[in-house]
């Protein structure tokens, strides 16, 4: 048997083929007849829809306008409905004299957004409770009126964007700690408490998100002695709390058991009370772990506020489509997919962002552990 | 260099992106030869048996296994991966399907062996392995030792000329180590051509051929095992096998 | 020493007692609101009861799968309208299902820019909501096809317009029989060289082509018959008479509306869906197979499909609950589901909410608990054992 003891090599620049451009393209694109195929062809799809959009939303495209007249064909998208109709969009059939109000609000929503996003240092912390904290307040008081002389607005006025916001905070908001005190029942070792909390959620997530807000409208007044005096949009708000509040209860029920055993068991060998351990160790660890499926649950529930379309409010969706069937601007259908189109877009800037929010939490959160 | 190599490795390299796993690997083996692949990790040894089965890809050099060369054409890869049979460091087996069925489908589908006749060959290998008791058994109701002997079972049924080990024991705990050894030392006694990359230096030494030591994509050292481990040559070999020593 | 404190600490006294003080408050809080419900019913002079079943409903239902005209009962408008969107359902759970394997398939290819195009898809369907899709459908999209007059023309055969799909309606003429018999030879005679093949194969290991020659068979038995008997199937093809089409049938845009929201919008999350199963089968699977030899198709539907099925059979039943339940919204572009039913025509005209609300929810109830238990029965066929 020889002995090989070689002289030391160093390493080599990878070849040609495999590092360079042209290889990422071989290996891409075309690393066989089928995919080449398959590439010719969504490039030429690609160019056919990108050329033909730009044309659409650019080029051809009408900005400004008072009525559907202004934009008689089909080849340029109708941007003047939007230009024209923004106002009623951003702010629904609050009195314009009272814009500042929900411009204040917007702009603290803004503000707390960025808290978020950004990193302040050791004041993070601080700044972004304050501003978690600040915004429902605030926005209460200026958004609903009747405090330090500010003029009452009835919520039935909410209407647009600022509709759907708010249909949506309070959603989370309230679905929050509710799903939290349902999962904890869901997972009690309470045979009864632990029954009824399944059978309470798992009722809500059977039935159509409609038929529960049009049972709740409908429905209130007879269960509740003055049911009828409580506000539509209020008899609303309470539905989608209510039944938004089991999908949380199902998140954090994920997180609850992605929690292994061995914590409990160390909390009670330390001799820590249910409540103790849930606050301290448990909890703390299971809501960290449920937030990538809080996030998706929230994205959810934006999108979902367009359903009260269905019992005639007006959304942002749904102030469109009224606007859409007004006589100013009612008209052939290209003008209903350019303001669908826009009304897309805002949709999808607000959910796409906070889905790439919480990819960029899940990245960190994984490093950091 | 040339009588009859069954494995023969040209001028290989290979490259992850940037990082050069393996340079310029000339190897050559012979038929019914155990060689033993050890070395640090990320030195490429278990990179270096994959390109035997094209589950990696060399970028420069060429592998000749069974006189047939490897490359981009699929016929040659798919004949060439009946001939050689791999064990994996995490077993790998089918958990869907019983032991029975794991070793029985491969035959049945790639070599189209009818039913019957593939049952009676895995009966065969799995007493080979003195596992037959467990036909039944699903694979999550195995021990690790358990499995892994099923899976040299499942890779012997394909009657492969050529056996690859890649870091089979590494998975297991320590009583159950010996009678995975002692399944391959068996095999080893029959006549296959084993290439087996491992830490079990005891191994080693009693069924090796020849061991080759890699560092950092290199073959450094080739020996035979009582030459290498009791006089190795290469500072590296050397500072290795003190590492190694030290645990037993 | 044992006084009323360590009697209270004991655990089983603790939690029986908590336990019965919420069976307790659940009792009472049920009876309050029955008691309020009650009335305040009787404030407001609303009937009770459910005799308006049998009242006549009034209203048309188009599409009706059965018999039903506005002289019909209520009774039968709600089974109408139900059978309406168990079949929306259906239909959209199998094309969305289709549609999302492939959007699945793009997103693991190795072809990067059919890869970016999956992505495109998966996240511009997946952010917009869906009544925004729908709306597009059906006010945009589909408003934006011709008048009957002057209808999209396929080979004269069938037209597509701003009031539907109108098509053929194959009529059975003489000898038709015989080719829709022949179909059904056609089919039985795959199945019998399918079951063979199996056979052939579990005994002498050789393979056969079985599914080709099968869906050989089933196209061209029945047309070599068709072609012998002078092709006796006759087709009622709409024919444009003065305001309207007579004979064929026709597609709803309605429908169409829906059918196509749902099965874009469901179909990204059900690609998904598929691909996150796919990738979560250990990448060592693979590998074993590939190292016996299996080529790729075999490696995937021999061991790679069968355990991802267990990683995305749970979320996918739950994208078709979802779905079952997103079909009410058809109410908004005016097809007639079980929710327009319920809440639009019947609940104006006889004002009983309450009964009508419990049957509403029984009804969706009952559509989402037979899907679970579709998916828990299918979850103990497919059950790995373990130790």
């Amino acid at each position: 048997m020889q002995t090989t003891a070689n002289q030391f090599k160093n390493p080599e620049p990878a070849p040609f083929k495999s590092g360079s451009f042209w290889g990422w393209l071989k290996i891409n694109l075309f690393s066989s007849w089928f995919n080449t195929l398959i590439t010719i062809c969504l490039l030429y799809l690609l160019y056919a829809f990108s050329t033909s959009f730009i044309n659409w939303a650019f080029i051809n495209a009408v900005w400004f306008g008072d009525t559907a007249k202004a934009c008689p064909n089909s080849n340029g998208a109708c941007w003047a409905f939007v230009t024209d109709r923004w106002r009623l969009f951003v702010y629904g059939l609050y009195p314009k004299e009272d814009y500042w109000r929900v411009n204040i609000v917007y702009a603290l929503a803004a503000l707390t957004i960025i808290s978020f996003l950004f990193s302040f240092g050791r004041l993070k912390k601080i700044f972004r409770i304050s501003m978690v904290t600040i915004l429902p307040i605030a926005g209460y008081i200026l958004l609903v009126g009747g405090y330090f002389g500010l003029e009452y607005v009835a919520p039935e006025n909410f209407g647009g964007l600022l509709l759907t916001l708010v249909i949506a905070s309070i959603s989370i908001l309230g679905s929050i700690p509710l799903g939290l005190m349902l999962a904890l029942g869901r997972t009690s070792n309470l045979a009864v408490i632990s029954k009824v909390c399944t059978y309470f959620i798992e009722f809500w997530r059977g039935v159509p998100h409609i038929v529960i807000i049009v049972m709740f409208v409908a429905l209130l007044p007879i269960f509740i002695p003055d049911g009828s005096k409580i506000d539509v949009v209020v008899r609303a708000f309470i539905a989608f709390a209510a039944f938004n509040s089991a999908y949380m209860a199902e998140v954090f029920r994920g997180g609850l058991q992605s929690i292994p055993n061995g914590q409990f068991e160390a909390s009670r060998a330390l001799g820590l009370s249910y409540w103790k351990m849930m606050g301290y160790i448990i909890l703390p660890q299971a809501i960290r772990n449920s937030i990538p499926a809080m996030v998706n649950t929230c994205i959810g529930i934006f999108k979902e506020t367009t359903i009260v379309m269905l019992i005639g409010f007006s959304d942002l969706l749904g102030i469109i489509q009224i606007s859409l069937e007004s006589s100013d601007w009612v008209g052939p259908p290209h003008i209903f997919s350019s303001a669908y189109t826009f009304a897309a877009l805002v949709y999808f800037i607000f959910t796409f962002g906070i889905s790439k929010y919480s990819e960029r939490l899940e990245n960190r959160s994984n490093v950091d552990s | 260099m040339e009588f009859d190599s069954i494995i023969l490795f040209e001028k290989v390299n290979k490259w992850f992106g940037d990082f050069h796993v393996l340079r310029d690997i000339d190897l050559s083996v012979v038929k019914g030869e155990k060689i033993v692949i050890c070395g640090p990790s990320g030195s490429g040894k278990s990179t270096l048996i994959r390109c035997i089965n094209r589950l990696e890809e060399h970028q420069r050099g060429k592998i000749i296994v069974e006189g047939i060369e490897l490359n981009d054409d699929l016929k040659n890869i798919d004949t060439i991966r009946s001939e050689v049979g791999m064990v994996f460091q995490s077993f790998n087996l089918f958990p869907h399907m019983s032991v029975l069925d794991n070793l029985v489908i491969g035959q049945h589908l790639v070599r189209r062996v009818p039913k019957k006749e593939a049952e009676e060959i895995a009966i065969t290998y799995l007493n080979r392995v003195k596992i037959a008791d467990q036909a039944d058994k699903y694979p999550g109701q195995l021990s690790g030792g358990q499995q892994q002997r099923v899976a040299i079972a499942r890779s012997l049924c394909m009657r492969p000329k050529i056996m690859l080990f890649d870091e089979v024991t590494s998975a297991l705990d320590p009583e159950m180590v010996k009678e995975v050894l002692d399944v391959m030392v068996d095999l080893a006694q029959e006549g296959m051509t084993m290439l087996v990359v491992t830490h079990e230096m005891g191994f080693a030494r009693t069924v090796a051929d020849r061991v080759i030591f890699m560092d950092e994509g290199q073959i450094i050292e080739e020996n035979s095992p009582d030459a290498f481990f009791d006089a190795p040559s290469s500072d590296r070999a050397k500072n290795f096998i003190g590492q190694v020593l030290h645990h037993l | 020493m044992r006084n009323a404190f360590s009697f209270w600490r004991k655990e089983s006294v603790r939690s029986l007692t908590y336990q019965w003080a919420v069976v307790v408050a659940l009792i009472y809080g049920l009876y309050w609101i029955y008691d309020t419900a009650t009335t305040n019913m009787a404030r407001l002079g609303l009937k009770t009861g459910f005799d308006f079943l049998t009242d006549e409903a009034g209203f048309p239902i188009s599409p009706a799968l059965i018999d039903y005209s506005p002289k019909s009962t209520y009774a039968e408008a709600m089974i109408v309208t139900l059978l309406n969107t168990i079949t929306l359902s259906g239909i959209a759970i199998v094309f969305a299902t289709l549609l999302g394997f492939f959007i699945a398939l793009s997103k693991l290819s190795p072809n990067l820019l059919l890869r970016k195009f999956g992505n495109c898809y998966v996240e511009i369907f997946r952010n917009v909501p869906l009544l925004l899709q729908l709306f597009f459908w059906y006010f945009a999209a589909l408003k934006m096809l011709p008048g009957k007059r002057s209808s999209i023309n396929f080979f004269d055969v069938a037209f597509l317009n701003i009031e539907g799909f109108f098509v053929p309606l194959p009529v059975l003429q003489e000898g038709g029989d015989i080719v829709v018999l022949s179909l059904l030879v056609g089919l039985c005679v795959s199945i019998v060289i399918w079951i063979w093949a199996r056979f052939r194969q579990r005994n002498t290991g050789q393979p056969f082509p079985a599914f080709s020659v099968g869906i050989g068979l089933v196209i061209l038995v029945p047309f070599f018959t068709a072609w012998v008997l002078d092709f006796p199937i006759g087709w009622e093809i709409p024919k444009f008479g003065r305001f309207n089409f007579n004979g064929g049938t026709s597609l709803e845009p309605e429908f169409t509306a829906m059918l196509f929201g749902l099965t874009l919008y469901n179909a990204a999350f059900i690609g998904e869906i598929i691909r996150a199963g796919i990738l979560s089968v250990d990448k060592g699977q693979k590998e074993a197979a590939m190292s016996i030899g299996f080529s790729q198709m075999q490696a995937y539907s021999q061991v790679i499909v069968p355990q991802a099925l267990r990683f995305i059979i749970p979320p996918i039943t739950n994208q078709y609950l979802n779905l079952a339940k997103s079909t009410a919204l058809a109410a908004a572009i005016g097809y007639a589901d079980f929710f327009w039913a319920m809440d639009g025509a019947i609940a104006p005209q006889t004002g009983q909410v309450m009964e009508l609300q419990a049957i509403t929810l029984a009804g969706y109830l009952g559509i989402s608990l037979f899907i679970a238990m579709l998916m828990a029965i299918y979850n103990q066929f497919s059950k790995i054992p373990e130790r």
